[in-house]
């Protein structure tokens, strides 16, 4: 991570392969890494504080060390934390929030996507009684 | 400058104060951490709402991790991103808080005077039988078919344009048409034109009680800043409220201070049905279940749904399945079970002055939660759900307690005067002072608790 508001690219292209973990594409819908979302990060390490910035940039830069194998093992096992116990739980329990917010955002925050699962939101704006613009 | 009051935080409670304060011809300031948004400057998406107009850019979460809170950063703090829902407190309620805290006037009776007055400032409305969507009418027919009592919603709302097309879920993220009655459109509103300065990104850190004034210390868009007045309103809510206090250098003589949090943990679980149901489509929320055994059993089970990227997060899936789900949004449902919990949490600080919420569910919570899961189960097997999907992803909306009301300073916080123990000039009457969690949607009681504390303040 540069600083707060961006991601290294190497941080970045990990952050891309555990996406695809999550969402890897199907005959309707493209992959997080072919959406390109990716780019849109910074919307959302803007308003992160930043402590958790930085810890955001030091897990994504330690993951990006992972070979494919274990990094999708590191993701089911913290999708397992909610349930877990122990003392590394709670970590492993921020850790998951931490990604899937990330990658469920960007990806579903996605106009296209969006479109594409019919769950667009409108809200009228003007006269309630004037004809709706949609 | 000294001012009359300062009033730190500007949801439901601090833009009551602000009003009722101005009004009575006070010289008021509101300090709010966020920015300031209007119906044309609001995030028109998902994404940017979720980043922008809430604390810890979307969530925050419980120390263990099971807990996320949501919480309003922006003028008007929560009431700009809730669903502007009004519920009085009942006498289960009243009853169990008169015993708790020693307040005599935390009863039906003399609460009603201070309801009525803030339900007469707003525009309030239900969704009319037409205006439901099929995500409630299941909600509806299942609870009919097993007996269960529901309700319109009482909705603080004006004009929400539902024939024209208007999904009011996108208003939780801000209402582009001011039809919601939040803080920011109706109180704080009105008290500008009598007067009130508002400074918004303005983020206190603590306060320094003095016999005849308050200094607030903290940052205005991010410089080092401080403001003075003869009584200083605290409206953060739980978490901000006890975090200031515990920032402050009279913590130590307040006992009780962040203990007693709760925060009704709600349960969402989702339905697929084989017909589309568009649950996020018009009005949003309109019924609620209105049932004496659900509520002796302290269950809240509320006609929700999420918008896609908080469905996709709720999801407990991954992969092909998890991108499966989402492709049929639109024929999902969801019924939400909040539980009236027990106020085990306890809100602390770091050093760095970091807040820290530990909230474990007792036994009773999780007694509580599987009840209501299994009433769930049967409300959507009678209307013929394909497939249920359990979050156990929990969220707290309501964050209650930490500076709870009563007579007794070793276990409460405010007096029921509303100052706190010791130092006469910090009021605070918003949902910190809560002695323990209601089971229904407290912000109207909020507010209630506001102008019962600035009437008694302009006496």
């Amino acid at each position: 991570m540069t600083d707060q508001h961006t991601l290294s690219s190497r941080s970045r292209r990990a952050l891309e392969r555990i996406g695809d973990i999550y969402i890897p594409g199907d005959e309707a819908l493209p992959s997080f890494s072919a959406l390109g979302c990716v780019e849109e990060v910074g919307r959302l390490l803007w308003y992160l504080p930043a402590s958790d910035a930085r810890n955001l940039g030091t897990l994504l830069g330690v993951l990006s060390c992972l070979p494919d194998k274990a990094l999708r093992a590191f993701v089911v096992w913290v999708e397992r934390s909610p349930m877990a116990r122990g003392p590394h739980a709670s970590t492993l329990r921020t850790i998951r929030i931490g990604l899937r917010g990330l990658v469920m955002s960007l990806y579903y925050g996605d106009p296209t996507v969006l479109a594409e699962i019919g769950g667009e939101l409108y809200v009228h704006v003007g006269s309630a009684t004037s004809l709706p613009d949609h | 400058m000294i001012y009359d009051f300062a009033i730190i935080g500007s949801g439901v409670s601090g833009g009551r104060m602000a009003y009722e304060l101005t009004k009575g011809g006070a010289r008021c300031v509101l300090l709010e951490a966020g920015r300031e948004f209007s119906a044309s400057t609001f995030p028109d998406n998902e994404l940017d709402a979720s980043a922008q107009l809430y604390w810890g850019g979307g969530v925050e979460l419980s120390i263990d991790g099971h807990l996320g809170f949501l919480r309003g950063k922006c003028l008007g703090g929560t009431s700009v991103v809730n669903n502007a829902i009004l519920d009085r407190f009942d006498v289960l309620v009243w009853d169990d808080w008169r015993e708790r805290s020693g307040a005599a006037f935390l009863n039906e009776d003399d609460m009603a005077p201070h309801y009525d007055a803030c339900a007469a400032d707003m525009q309030v409305q239900s969704i009319s039988p037409e205006h439901r969507n099929r995500n409630a009418r299941l909600f509806t027919t299942a609870f009919d078919a097993l007996g269960y009592g529901w309700r319109p919603l009482d909705r603080a709302q004006s004009d929400c344009a539902l024939d024209a097309g208007s999904d009011c879920m996108r208003c939780l993220g801000g209402c582009a048409r001011d039809s919601k009655q939040s803080s920011l459109v109706t109180t704080i509103r009105r008290a500008r034109a009598l007067g009130l300065e508002v400074r918004s990104s303005f983020e206190v850190h603590h306060v320094e009680h003095r016999a005849d004034a308050v200094r607030v210390v903290g940052a205005w868009l991010t410089v080092p800043a401080t403001v003075e007045a003869r009584k200083v309103v605290l409206a953060a809510g739980a978490f901000g409220n006890s975090a200031i206090l515990l920032r402050s250098p009279h913590a130590g003589a307040l006992p009780a201070l962040g203990r007693g949090f709760a925060c009704h943990p709600q349960y969402i679980t989702f339905a697929a049905f084989d017909e589309p149901v568009n649950a996020h489509k018009g009005a949003f929320q309109a019924v609620k279940a209105h049932d004496p055994e659900l509520r002796a059993a302290g269950l809240k089970l509320e006609n929700v749904f999420a918008p896609a990227i908080a469905a996709a997060m709720l999801m407990p899936a991954i992969g092909p399945g998890h991108q499966a789900t989402m492709r049929q949004y639109q024929n999902l449902s969801a019924i939400e079970v909040a539980i009236r919990d027990e106020p085990a949490g306890r809100i602390r600080v770091t050093k760095s002055g970091r807040i820290m919420v530990d909230k474990p569910l007792t036994d009773r919570d999780r007694g509580r939660l599987e009840h209501g899961l299994r009433v769930i189960r049967e409300l959507y097997r009678s209307v013929g759900a394909r497939e249920l999907i359990e979050c156990r992803q929990s969220f707290g909306l309501h964050l209650m307690g930490g500076c709870a009301l009563g007579t007794n300073a070793q276990t409460s916080v405010v007096t029921p005067e509303f100052a706190v123990h010791g130092l006469p000039n910090l009021i605070a009457a918003d949902s910190s002072v809560f002695p323990t969690a209601p089971g229904i949607n407290p912000s109207f009681t909020i507010m209630a608790l506001s102008h019962r504390a600035a009437r008694g303040l302009l006496q």
